[in-house]
């Protein structure tokens, strides 16, 4: 009985793979990094058009707004040590001075963006907690913000974070705009000197699902901090897919040969769905081997550099937000 | 006080102090080394409190101690050898993943690299006093200087640090004598030791 079963997962797995669509050949798999690319950009550009990422970006840049956050000189955000019921009431924005004016009193911080556009937006906070973590800084446990467009809500924002040992230990986060929503999680778990870490985010555009990502990592702790031992890695961008385990634990950071560690102790993956491999995830030297840099290796081991194909991702880490 | 400037002076601390793992063949008894329990180093910056770090206890050459900044304690753990400092600011404070902050035998133009993915933090030695020509507080010390070059957007801890480049004085003998540190925006702030016990 017992071996009729190995027969009968033999033919299983046989179905399984006969049906996975295989390697690409360098030319598709070009092509398909294309279309990443451009999913990608079209993504940005119709997110950064919008009107709540528009005031985002004008208050984020203005460390004055009577905001918690602030874009500080890397292009991060960063909290300020922000006290809510201190900076309660309706702000207005001056644009003759380039300042803020306290125009009135409120149980909330409203903030009136733009006084010359056609339709009144709201900025509205209506929670900020935060508490310090093991560095000092102040880190957000609660945050409320809604927008309005004419009394009518186009944006939210709600978010809730507990701390333990001076770290982050559970993160909520869910976002809604007009046609989307975005929910990100954070779990940290410890046991002794060991633990797991847990990371996942989804962005929806209507009924589809654009991004949804998933980390699951094991750690280690040290006095102030934490570090990674692996990753598991399983991503959606629109139709692609990355996949795999990095085990960060083997990976020397100082070896002579640090792009042979970290290429021996990683397997990622890109796959376009239902079409295939696009290829494998490797870190290599750039031309004079100063830097090192992530590279496509294709099917015909040839390898180039991700961001040829992607230059949406250079764009990305400059943006960091 | 200005919070960019409180986290570059912070972070040159924490550096100094972060003390990690050696090699197998250095000496790591706290009789021979500076890393003896209730050793302390003063530093301060022009317009900040001072700051102190005083070892709490020493297994084995492993150190952990307190940084005492603005007012608040800092745990820190590590090690420290006869033959150098280590440390695993980078690694988030896996032990298994020591970075060199100083050898005091090595000469110019040794360099000692950390790699976090695509991103490399360097640590070159770019001058060696052959005499005391550095001040320590009363005195004049020879010193190993180091200079730590941080690619931007180097995590540090949960965060991206906001120092791009720190060049190290070390004595073989008091340990760290100052950092310069360069951040982001292209200031400087240089942390001067002014005392210690570690050479009694």
């Amino acid at each position: 009985m017992r071996s009729h079963n190995h027969i009968i997962w033999y033919f299983v797995l046989l179905l399984f793979y006969s049906c996975t669509p295989g390697s690409m050949n360098k030319e598709d798999a070009e092509r398909s990094l294309k279309v990443l690319n451009s999913d990608l950009v079209n993504f940005g550009n119709r997110m950064s058009e919008s009107t709540e990422m528009k005031v985002w970006a004008f208050l984020l840049e203005n460390r004055e707004a009577p905001i918690p956050f602030y874009k500080n000189s890397n292009s991060f955000i960063s909290v300020k040590n922000f006290h809510f019921d201190e900076m309660k009431g309706i702000y207005k924005w001056n644009s003759l001075d380039k300042k803020f004016d306290l125009t009135g009193h409120s149980e909330q911080i409203i903030i009136l963006p733009d006084s010359t556009g056609k339709h009144l937006l709201q900025f509205i906070v209506s929670d900020f907690n935060s508490a310090k973590v093991s560095s000092g800084e102040a880190f957000p446990t609660s945050v409320k913000i809604q927008m309005k467009e004419d009394d009518h809500e186009i944006w939210k924002l709600d978010y809730l974070a507990e701390l333990a040992d001076g770290m982050p230990k559970k993160i909520e986060l869910k976002m809604k705009g007009k046609e989307y929503t975005m929910n990100s999680n954070y779990l940290r778990t410890k046991s002794g000197e060991n633990g797991t870490l847990s990371l996942t985010f989804s962005f929806n555009h209507l009924m589809k699902t654009l991004i949804d990502t998933r980390l699951d990592c094991t750690i280690g702790y040290s006095r102030q901090s934490y570090f990674l031992k692996t990753i598991d890695i399983n991503q959606q961008l629109f139709d692609h897919e990355i996949k795999g385990e990095v085990d960060y634990a083997s990976i020397d950071p100082t070896a002579e040969d640090y792009t042979a560690s970290f290429n021996s102790h990683s397997k990622v993956f890109l796959f376009e769905k239902r079409k295939g491999r696009i290829g494998d995830v490797i870190l290599e030297g750039t031309e004079n081997n100063e830097l090192n840099d992530f590279f496509v290796r294709f099917k015909d081991k040839s390898t180039k550099q991700i961001g040829e194909f992607l230059p949406v991702f250079d764009k990305l880490m400059n943006l960091k937000y | 006080m200005n919070s960019k400037l409180k986290t570059a002076l912070f972070s040159a601390l924490i550096l100094f102090v972060g003390f990690a793992c050696s090699e197998d063949d250095e000496i790591t008894d706290p009789e021979q080394t500076m890393g003896k329990v209730g050793n302390y180093w003063n530093a301060g910056a022009p317009g900040y409190q001072d700051g102190r770090f005083t070892i709490s206890s020493n297994d084995n050459g492993n150190v952990v101690g307190t940084l005492v900044f603005q007012g608040t304690s800092y745990p820190v753990e590590g090690k420290i050898t006869d033959q150098g400092i280590y440390d695993y600011v980078y690694s988030n404070g896996d032990k298994s993943k020591p970075f060199t902050l100083v050898k005091f035998d090595a000469n110019v133009g040794d360099k000692w690299e950390f790699n976090v993915g695509n991103q490399k933090v360097t640590r070159e030695v770019v001058r060696k006093s052959t005499e005391d020509d550095v001040e320590y507080g009363f005195w004049l010390v020879k010193t190993v200087d180091v200079e730590e070059t941080i690619p931007a957007g180097t995590m540090v801890g949960d965060n991206e640090g906001e120092v791009k480049k720190i060049v190290w004085q070390f004595n073989h003998k008091f340990g760290f004598i100052s950092a310069t540190v360069t951040k982001t925006d292209n200031t400087t702030v240089k942390v001067s030791g002014y005392s210690t016990n570690a050479a009694d």
